[in-house]
C-alpha cells in the first residue's frame, strides 16, 4: 500500500515510543463482519474463533459415538435465540424441548418442523428464507446435491444453515443413518469425550455433563480447537470448564463421595 | 370513522369526565375526554400515560369484541347501497359518487351517514364523517368533520403534520431532514423520493399528494385467484369454519406470492345453508394479509351468529333476516392485487428476520405440509419430560408470550430441585452420601413454575422418543428389575438391553423415583410410575420409566 518506505508516518522506527506500545497492541478490528454474526454463547466464541456464528455459513454438528451431540447442537441455538433470532429446525420428533429451554433455547421463537415429509430440503430451503438460523436434522440423511444447495441458498440469504450429521441417538442410529459431508463446511462441532456426574449406586441424580467439544474451522486458526464444556454444568448453564481439567481425573464432588464409600 | 373505537366498542362507554385509556402492548391506543385533556395520546407508553395523568384507568384492549362490536355498523352502512369495505374496526370507507347522486350532494349523504350511526345507539356523537379523495384525506377529512372537494385533497393536506403517513421510519427520516408537513413532502419530485426511499416511500408521497392511491389501483385481478371450500356437512360452529379460513388464507397466499403479487383488498365471502350471502371487503395500502383477515372472520362470524339468532328469536324491525343455520362455503376472492415490491435490504446489515418474513417463509412450509405441521412448543405442568411439552401450530395464539418468557425463566439458574421431599414419597432413610453437592433443596416456587411433586429436576434429556420405545433393565443374574410398591429395587441393575438387542453394562443408576399420578379417579386412569436414570460403560445416560413391570427408555441425555 506504501510504496514509499522512507516517507511512511507507520514506519515503526520513528515511532515515539508510547505510540509503539499502542501499535503494538492494536489488533485489526472488522466492524462490518461484526455485524454480520449472529451472536452465541460465551463459549462458542472460542470454539467459533468469533464472537458469533457468521451469517450465511454452514455449521456441522456432527454426531459420534460420545453422548451430547444434541445438547451441542441447542446450546449453540440458544445465543442467537436469546438475542431475538428465530431459528428453525427441521425434523426433530424426538427432541427434548424441556432440555431445549434449559439450555436457553427461547421456544416461542423456536419453528419445529417434526416431521418434513419426504423432501425435508425443500421444506428447509423455504425457511431459509425467513430464519435466522434453520438446523437439519432428519434420520433420513440429505443427499450431497441437496446439502450443496442449501448451503448455497443459506449464503445467498445470509442465513445460518446449521446440518447435523453422523449418528443419530436411538432409534434412528439402528437405520445405520449416516450421511457423509461433501464440502467443507465452515465450522464442524464435535463431541470427542464426554462424563455424566451424579449417580452413584441407587443416589444422586444427574446433575452436570461435561464433555469435550472438538471444533474444526475452515477459516481463521487452521487445525483442531478441543475445549471442555459443561453442557450443563451443575449450576445449569453452559460453560466453559476449567482449563484442560480432565473430568475423569479431577470429579466432582459427588463423585468423590462415592468413591470414597 | 370512530377514533374511540377501542375505547367504546368492548366497554361500559366511558363518559367524558373518565379518564380511561385502552392499551395494547404497553402502547395508548386510545384515550377518553378527560385524558386526553391531560395530555394522554395515542402512542403514549403506558407508564408515560399513567405519569400524565393520575387515576387513570387502563383497560386492556380487546381487539375481538371490537369487530364484533363493529359487525352491525358495517351492516347500516351497506344499507346506504355501497359496498362497504373495512381495514380496521372502527373505519370504514364506501364510494360516494352513487349514494351522492341518490341522496342529493355528498352533505347530504354525511347527514344520512350520520343519522344512520346515530340510531345505533353505540358510540353516539363519537362519529366522524368526511369525505375525500383516496382514504388518507377522506380520514382526515373525517376527522376534522370537513367535505374535501374532488381535486383539493392536497391543498387540505399541506398544512397537517407529516406523521399521518404512517410509517415511523420513514416519517422519523424526513424529520430529520426538516420536513414537517405533508406539503414540504409532497412538494418534493416524485422520482426523486421513489429513488431514495423505495415504492413504499413512493406509495407515501402519493398519499401526500393528495392523490389517494390510484396509480396503484384499482387494477382487478386478471386471473381468477380466489380459494374456495364447500362444507359438505355445513358447519354450524363458528370455530369450524375459522379453521377452513385459515387454510384458505394459507393458500391463497401461497398462490399471491407465486404470482408475485399482494392483495390490497380481500373479499370475504360466506355462504349460508339458507343461502344468503355475507361478503365482507378489507383493505390496506400495503397489503392484506389473508392470515389477518382470516383471524377476523372468526370474531366476525361470532357477530353474525348473534345477530341473526337475536333476530331470528325475537322477531325485531331488522328486516326479513333469516336465522343462522351454518355455513355451506367459505371464500376468500381478492379483488384487488398490485405487484410485490418487496423491500429493500440494508447494505451491510441484514435486519432479524422480522415475524412477517417468518410468517411467510411457515406460510410456505405449512402449504406443502399442512397447517400443523410447523409447530412451537410450550412448557407446560408435567412430570416426565415428554409431558411437559405441548406443540401449537404456528399461526394459531401462542399462549404467554410476554408474560412467562422461558429467557427470564431461566436466568440465574435456581437451585436443582428435586421431588424427592414431594408429598408422594417418604423419604428413605437418610444416608451419609446425600450430603454432598446432589443435596436436594426444596424449590422456590415462581410464577411460571408451579410444582408438580415428583417432576424431575433439570437437566432434562436432550432426547425424548415420541413414542418411547420398549427396553429391558436385568439384574446381575440376568432377571428384570422391578420397582415395589415402597420404591425400592428389587435388584441392583446391571445391564440395559435395547429393543434391537444392543446390550449395555450398567455402571451407576439413581432412583427410583416413584410417581403416583391421578390416584383419586380409580383403576383405568391412575397410573403408577417409577423413573431411573442410568449411566452405562459406554458413557451413554438414560432414563427410564416402568409402569406395570414393563420398561420404557423415555429420554437420552445426549
Amino acid at each position: 500500500m506504501f510504496d514509499h518506505p522512507g516517507r511512511s508516518p507507520f514506519a515503526r522506527p520513528e515511532l515515539p515510543e508510547p505510540l509503539a506500545l499502542l501499535a503494538g497492541r492494536s489488533r485489526p478490528v472488522s466492524t462490518l463482519a461484526g455485524e454480520d454474526l449472529l451472536p452465541v454463547l460465551p463459549p462458542f466464541a472460542e470454539l467459533l474463533g468469533h464472537p458469533g456464528v457468521r451469517r450465511g455459513s454452514t455449521v456441522v454438528v456432527a454426531g459420534t459415538d460420545v453422548p451430547g451431540g444434541t445438547s451441542l447442537l441447542l446450546a449453540l441455538l440458544a445465543g442467537p435465540s436469546r438475542e431475538g433470532a428465530w431459528c428453525a429446525l427441521v425434523g426433530a420428533s424426538d427432541l427434548g424441548l424441556a432440555a431445549a429451554a434449559e439450555l436457553g433455547v427461547v421456544l416461542s421463537r423456536l419453528l419445529l418442523v417434526p416431521d418434513p415429509g419426504p423432501r425435508p430440503a425443500q421444506v428447509a430451503g423455504a425457511l431459509l428464507d425467513g430464519c435466522d438460523l434453520v438446523c437439519v436434522r432428519t434420520p433420513t440423511a440429505l443427499g450431497a446435491p441437496d446439502v450443496r444447495r442449501l448451503a448455497a441458498r443459506a449464503r445467498e440469504r445470509r442465513t445460518v444453515l446449521v446440518v447435523v450429521t453422523g449418528r443419530l441417538p436411538l432409534p434412528a442410529a439402528r437405520r445405520g443413518a449416516r450421511s457423509g459431508w461433501p464440502d467443507a463446511p465452515d465450522v464442524r462441532l464435535e463431541v470427542t469425550a464426554g462424563r455424566f456426574s451424579g449417580p452413584g449406586q441407587g443416589d444422586g441424580r444427574v446433575t452436570a455433563h461435561l464433555v469435550e467439544v472438538t471444533a474444526a474451522r475452515r477459516r481463521g486458526a487452521p487445525g483442531e480447537l478441543r475445549r471442555w464444556l459443561w453442557l450443563p454444568g451443575p449450576d445449569g448453564g453452559v460453560a466453559l470448564a476449567g482449563a484442560g481439567v480432565p473430568p475423569s481425573e479431577a470429579g466432582t464432588a459427588a463423585d468423590r463421595l462415592a468413591r470414597a464409600r | 370513522m370512530c377514533p374511540e373505537w377501542p375505547l367504546v366498542a368492548p366497554g361500559p362507554e366511558p363518559a367524558d369526565a373518565d379518564a380511561v385509556a385502552v392499551v395494547d402492548q404497553e402502547r395508548v391506543v386510545a384515550a377518553s375526554g378527560r385524558a386526553l385533556a391531560e395530555g394522554v395520546r395515542p402512542g403514549l407508553r403506558r407508564r408515560e400515560a399513567e405519569a400524565r395523568c393520575p387515576g387513570l384507568e387502563v383497560r386492556r384492549r380487546d381487539e375481538a369484541e371490537e369487530v364484533r362490536a363493529f359487525e352491525p355498523v358495517l351492516e347500516v352502512l351497506e344499507g346506504l347501497g355501497a359496498p362497504v369495505a373495512t381495514r380496521a374496526p372502527g373505519w370504514a370507507a364506501l364510494p360516494t359518487r352513487g349514494p351522492a347522486r341518490y341522496f342529493g350532494g355528498e352533505r347530504a349523504l354525511v347527514d344520512k351517514v350520520v343519522a344512520a350511526l346515530d340510531g345505533l345507539g353505540v358510540a353516539t356523537g363519537r362519529w366522524r364523517v368526511g369525505v375525500g379523495d383516496g382514504e388518507l384525506v377522506a380520514t382526515e377529512a373525517a376527522r376534522q368533520g370537513a367535505i374535501v372537494a374532488r381535486g383539493r385533497g392536497a391543498a387540505f393536506l399541506a398544512p397537517l403534520g407529516i406523521d399521518l403517513v404512517g410509517r415511523t421510519e420513514l416519517v422519523g427520516v424526513l424529520r430529520r431532514l426538516g420536513i414537517d408537513t405533508l406539503g414540504a413532502f409532497a412538494a418534493l419530485g416524485e422520482a426523486e423520493v421513489g429513488a431514495r426511499f423505495g415504492a413504499d416511500g413512493a406509495l407515501a408521497h402519493r398519499l401526500a399528494s393528495g392523490l389517494g392511491d390510484e396509480p396503484s389501483r384499482p387494477r382487478p385481478t386478471r386471473a381468477d385467484l380466489s380459494v374456495r371450500t364447500e362444507l359438505d356437512p355445513p358447519a354450524a360452529d363458528v370455530e369450524a369454519v375459522a379453521f377452513v379460513a385459515r387454510g384458505l388464507a394459507v393458500a391463497l397466499a401461497a398462490r399471491l406470492s407465486e404470482a408475485g403479487l399482494v392483495c390490497t383488498r380481500l373479499r370475504v365471502e360466506v355462504v349460508s345453508t339458507t343461502g344468503e350471502q355475507i361478503a365482507r371487503r378489507w383493505s390496506g395500502d400495503g397489503g392484506v394479509d389473508p392470515a389477518v383477515v382470516a383471524e377476523r372472520l372468526r370474531w366476525q362470524l361470532e357477530a353474525w351468529t348473534t345477530v341473526r339468532g337475536r333476530c331470528g328469536g325475537a322477531g325485531q324491525d331488522v328486516g326479513e333476516v333469516t336465522p343462522w343455520s351454518g355455513v355451506e362455503s367459505v371464500a376468500l376472492v381478492p379483488e384487488e392485487v398490485e405487484a410485490d415490491l418487496g423491500r429493500q435490504l440494508d447494505l451491510w446489515s441484514r435486519p432479524r428476520a422480522g415475524e412477517g418474513q417468518v410468517a411467510r417463509a411457515v406460510a410456505r412450509v405449512q402449504g406443502m405440509l399442512g397447517h400443523s405441521s410447523v409447530a412451537r412448543a410450550v412448557l407446560v405442568g408435567g412430570r416426565g419430560p415428554g409431558e411437559r411439552v405441548r406443540l401449537v401450530a404456528f399461526g394459531d395464539p401462542y399462549p404467554g408470550v410476554g408474560a412467562t418468557r422461558p429467557e427470564t425463566a431461566r436466568t440465574g439458574g435456581p437451585a436443582p430441585a428435586t421431588c424427592r421431599e414431594g408429598p408422594d414419597r417418604p423419604r428413605r432413610g437418610a444416608r451419609g452420601s446425600r450430603r454432598g453437592a446432589g443435596v436436594p433443596r426444596r424449590e422456590t416456587r415462581t410464577a411460571s413454575d408451579a410444582p408438580w411433586p415428583g417432576r424431575l429436576p433439570p437437566p432434562n434429556p436432550a432426547v425424548v422418543p415420541s413414542a418411547p420405545p420398549p427396553v429391558e433393565l436385568l439384574d446381575p443374574g440376568g432377571a428384570r428389575v422391578l420397582v415395589d410398591a415402597r420404591g425400592e429395587v428389587s435388584a441392583v441393575p446391571a445391564a440395559l438391553l435395547f429393543e434391537d438387542g444392543g446390550e449395555r453394562r450398567v455402571t451407576r443408576w439413581a432412583g427410583p423415583w416413584p410417581v403416583d399420578e391421578r390416584w383419586w379417579e380409580g383403576a383405568p386412569r391412575r397410573r403408577r410410575r417409577a423413573r431411573i436414570q442410568v449411566l452405562t460403560a459406554e458413557g451413554g445416560a438414560y432414563l427410564l420409566a416402568v409402569e406395570r413391570g414393563r420398561w420404557v427408555l423415555e429420554g437420552t441425555y445426549d
